[in-house]
């Protein structure tokens, strides 16, 4: 009774699990149809025809591997740059003794509210100052700063619950402030670092604005910037779109699913150390 | 011990490097929208100081009263959605007794990872009046219950909102799992040996303890909602008419479709005065639980 | 357009002069964009002659818009063979980058945009003005008729070199779907128009497919009602003096919410893109279609002899005789402008100069479009749709008006964003109405 009790209620996490993977499957489908297909004539199910033509478009239009390259490069310098600053700087704010350290927390979550739309010009113009045009330092540095308050802000939250015993304990033991931080906090905190960098790593993957604005170099481009081929005067490629951000997603997908299981091992690891 | 983390010289190695970053990249042009909030600027060419015209200009404005009423209920979808589902499914997946709890783990985090576009032209195909998998459900179901969810100017925001609010979910899904996994067990297990179920445990033991990451959970979920942008822009375009503004909606039109680069500044600032407002509140309110 | 072949040589030569000239004299304004400047004068060439770089900013991404740059391209190699174009593609992203550009110091030679850019662009020096070039003189003269205010702009300067003539709306319809249903054509009335979409949705049809998710589509559909009681259609907006809404465009609006009323539109229609309407359209669902004379080519070849164009009806018979011939298309700058910080500013005006005329000569000779802005010798080839036929005889040589342009962007955006919110239930001329006027009061106090 009880067994099926539970079964009954697992039902609706099983509902939302389809729900959630659905998208999955409809963007490759979507992404082997044509713009009759997608808009009205099947818009839901598995294309009628497979056309795999729309990512030899792709392939054809632009040089993928290049922007893949670009991609991987600069999501992956940004997301370490980030989680490397946000751990020291949060350590500090969150458990080392100084006056303004409040007034420090407020001053890096401002600029977390700021629309792109309206740095955009003043970042542009920064980005030409310090000769940064077409190299990749135009996206990683300002992905860092972007990413930079979501994740001393996550660290924060995870650094403030530790108790204080564990510093005691190091202090007593004789370690320095750096061998605190980096053999006793950073471990504690790993479970945060993990979740920080999958969502880093998606932010940048996925970014398109500013790497639209201040990327004119054809061998400096991101992969989001590939959908920009598909757009018509008139008329959009959406099948071809679709490809594209197939191709972006899914290596997310795969890395993210490799990924999650070094979160839950982090976790673990996480919570032992704690306990 | 004060002494042991009061350690000068460590503080400042540990806080320049991101400070360094953050203040050129992000605070220095923040800055610059400040004070160009008070000039009537197209950005391009010479800027006039205006003083407070454009703020005085910007409370009379009927977008911004359209703007901030569709931001506070993108925030309210987004809090009650994501948080709310979120707690119960990261409770429910730390919980070791279900099975596939892996399996489920993952998907719900599926969606974080495509891109805002994929998901929005999904959305806009489950919503079409005529097509739609929301209103075939309905008829299927002999419900008479068919809405245009995308060109109604007053419920549109809410269909809209729902769209990040699913999306997203698996981010504060994420957080708040790896909140209740920081969480020692042994205080877990002590609360149920007392006599207590599952979920009064959970009630009056992992959710106080959660406290810094619900704070951080709130202020993310309503302040992305004050700023919400993009989905309007791919789904609705802000219309019909400018039903579907927020306040980045009225940034993006003054500063790129209608050069008024000065206005759209008056407007940022706003957006962040409100955001900070916003956070200040969420702040003492779970300060307050606290006692 | 073909130039003679001596004068040709001369104008190569005279092109050379100048080059080198502007090259050594040029203040080197923009070295603080490290490798991202704007022109480079690159080393010698095999012959001896010296080569011109110019980057150019032009929509280059479909068929519509690269075959005519490309041409343009090629033919400019013949001219000025000393000229290499660096192509930077454009997308459509309403200019957002190239004001990047501008407000990074780092606009390149050459530029396509539009009167509202210009606009921009002009109070902030980021454009040359053309006025006193030679080349402007002889643009002017082999301009096609009608077509000066492509030119020449509202305040009486030349800023750009237009490729395209005065772009309108048509509306499109399905001539065996009306026949089926039995409506009798041409229709001439509002009230026609309405009675017709009662009966194609009493039989299955969705009367009219419009795209009306991009805001300027339901805006130039109503700009025809405007224009069959205003011959100068939006341009009256622009008026200092009109500080309320005119009776023409309170009519106008009273008649397409008559006709939402009536059924003419989906009920999806604000949240419908081209690619779904166009869709409808084609797969003969819809009766109707509303777009720019540039659709006749894709629906000549998706419907061939089913579809046809139909004039704007008006409120009576009569005013529909008075005023078909308005044309509710308005002529405002737009197309290859220079920027002043070029290095080689003097061949850059001659390069966008060619770079428009030759794209127009590629419109009209390879697509036999006869919008253009100016005139070539070279025929048209091959074969030209029989719609296009139709407005090239019976329209362009009859037109009795062209629309004004409408220049204060602050009722452009009010106008667009409100005739959208007609197409939908629940929003009232009344509301209409008010809102625009708001926006007149603020705009002309």
């Amino acid at each position: 009774m009880q067994k099926l009790n539970r079964f009954v209620l697992q039902i609706p996490l099983w509902l939302y699990f389809i729900v959630s993977i659905y998208p999955l499957f409809w963007m490759i489908s979507y992404s082997l149809k044509n713009n009759e297909e997608i808009f009205v004539t099947n818009p839901f199910g598995l294309p009628t025809h497979f056309r795999f033509e729309n990512y030899v478009t792709a392939w054809s239009q632009f040089n993928i591997p290049r922007y893949f390259l670009n991609s991987f490069i600069v999501s992956t310098i940004s997301t370490a740059v980030i989680i490397i600053l946000a751990l020291m700087f949060a350590f500090a704010v969150a458990r080392m003794v100084w006056r303004f350290r409040g007034a420090m927390r407020t001053y890096m979550i401002v600029g977390m509210f700021m629309p792109l739309q309206v740095i955009m010009v003043p970042l542009a113009i920064l980005v030409r100052d310090f000769h940064l045009t077409n190299t990749y330092g135009a996206l990683i540095i300002p992905y860092v700063a972007i990413g930079l308050p979501f994740s001393t802000m996550v660290f924060y939250g995870y650094m403030k619950s530790i108790p204080r015993e564990v510093e005691e304990a190091a202090c007593m033991d004789g370690a320095n402030i750096f061998r605190l931080f980096i053999q006793v906090i950073v471990p504690m905190v790993m479970p945060a670092i993990a979740t920080v960098a999958i969502f880093q790593y998606l932010n940048n993957w996925n970014e398109f604005t500013l790497a639209y604005i201040l990327i004119t170099d054809e061998m400096m481009k991101t992969l989001p910037l590939g959908l920009l081929f598909f757009q018509g005067t008139y008329s959009t490629d959406w099948g071809g779109m679709g490809a594209v951000m197939t191709m972006a997603s899914l290596p997310m997908v795969i890395l993210y699913l490799f990924f999650s299981e070094q979160v839950e091992r982090a976790m673990t690891v996480g919570s032992a150390v704690k306990g | 011990m004060n002494k042991y983390l009061g350690n000068k010289l460590a503080i400042t190695l540990f806080l320049l490097p991101a400070l360094l970053v953050y203040s050129v990249i992000l605070i220095y042009p923040v800055l610059q929208t400040g004070f160009r909030s008070f000039y009537d600027w197209d950005g391009l060419s010479e800027a006039t100081f205006t003083g407070l015209a454009n703020y005085k200009e910007l409370f009379a404005d009927p977008l911004l009263t359209t703007s901030l009423r569709n931001g506070l209920i993108f925030a309210a979808v987004l809090a009650f959605f994501q948080i709310g589902l979120g707690t119960i499914l990261a409770l429910v997946c730390a919980d070791e007794r279900i099975r596939g709890r892996k399996l489920l783990k993952t998907a719900y985090f599926i969606p974080v990872v495509l891109s805002v576009t994929v998901v929005c032209q999904l959305w806009i195909a489950v919503y079409d009046p005529t097509n739609g998998l929301i209103n075939r459900l309905f008829d299927i179901l002999h419900i008479p219950y068919q809405q245009n969810w995308l060109t109604s100017p007053t419920h549109s925001i809410i269909a809209i909102a729902f769209v990040n609010a699913w999306q997203f979910m698996g981010y504060q899904f994420a957080l708040l799992y790896a909140g209740v996994k920081s969480i020692p067990e042994q205080y877990f297990e002590a609360a149920t040996i007392d006599g207590c179920s599952k979920w009064q445990a959970h009630r009056h033991v992992t959710l106080p303890l959660m406290r810094e990451t619900y704070k951080f959970c709130f202020t993310i979920a309503i302040t992305s909602g004050l700023g919400a942008f993009v989905q309007m822009l791919i789904m609705t375009s802000g219309g019909p008419g400018t039903s579907n503004y927020t306040l980045t909606y009225m940034i993006y039109r003054y500063a790129f479709m209608e050069s008024e680069y000065g206005y759209a500044c008056a407007v940022s600032v706003l957006l962040v005065a409100i955001s900070l407002l916003a956070t200040v509140i969420i702040n003492k309110v779970f300060d307050r639980k606290e006692v | 357009m073909k130039f003679p072949k001596s004068y040709t040589y001369g104008l190569a030569v005279m092109m050379l002069t100048t080059g080198l000239l502007t090259a050594c004299g040029a203040n080197d304004s923009n070295s603080s964009n490290g490798g991202n400047g704007s022109t480079e004068t690159a080393g010698n060439s095999a012959d001896g002659t010296e080569t011109v770089k110019l980057k150019v900013y032009a929509q280059h991404f479909d068929d519509d818009t690269s075959k005519p740059f490309d041409y343009a391209v090629e033919e400019l190699k013949k001219v000025m063979p000393n000229v290499e174009i660096e192509l930077d593609p454009a997308v459509m992203d309403g200019y957002q980058k190239l004001k990047t550009y501008a407000a990074t110091g780092n606009m390149p030679d050459i530029y396509f945009t539009d009167w509202s850019t210009l606009q921009t662009f002009a109070k902030s020096k980021n454009v040359e003005v053309l006025d006193d070039y030679e080349v402007t003189n002889s643009f002017k003269a082999n301009m096609t008729s009608g077509t000066e205010s492509r030119l020449v702009a509202p305040d009486g300067h030349v800023y750009a070199f237009p490729d395209t003539g005065i772009e309108f709306q048509l509306l499109y319809y399905n001539k065996s779907i009306f026949e089926k249903v039995g409506i009798a054509t041409p229709i001439k009335t509002v009230d026609e128009l309405a009675a017709a979409a009662t009966k194609l949705k009493e039989a299955g049809y969705v009367p009219m497919s419009i795209f009306a998710k991009e805001k300027w589509i339901p805006r130039a559909f109503y700009a025809g009602f405007v224009t069959r009681e205003d011959s100068n259609g939006f341009g009256t907006l622009d008026d200092a003096n009109v500080k309320e809404l005119p009776q023409a465009f309170i009519t106008a609006a009273e008649q397409v919410k008559k006709l939402q009323e009536a059924g003419l539109f989906d009920v999806n229609a604000t949240n419908t893109n081209y690619d779904q309407a166009s869709a409808l359209f084609y797969q003969e669902k819809a009766a109707m279609f509303v777009n720019g004379q540039w659709e006749i080519y894709s629906s000549q070849e998706k419907l061939g002899d089913k579809v046809d164009w139909m004039y704007w009806p008006a409120k009576d018979e009569a005013t529909y005789e008075a005023s078909k011939l308005f044309i509710n298309g308005a002529g405002s700058p737009q197309g290859y402008a220079v920027s002043p910080s070029s290095k080689n500013k003097e061949i850059a005006v001659q390069v966008a100069s060619i770079l428009a005329q030759k794209s127009a000569e590629y419109r009209y000779s390879q697509l036999g479009s006869p919008i253009v802005a100016s005139k070539t010798d070279k025929p048209i080839a091959g074969s030209v749709p029989a719609m296009m036929d139709r407005l090239a005889k019976e329209v362009l040589p009859n037109a009795q008006a062209y629309a004004g342009a409408l220049n204060n962007t602050k009722i452009s955006t009010s106008l667009e964003d409100n005739t959208q919110s007609l197409l939908i239930n629940n929003f009232t001329v009344e509301q209409f109405v008010s809102e625009l006027n708001r926006v007149l009061k603020k705009e002309h106090p």
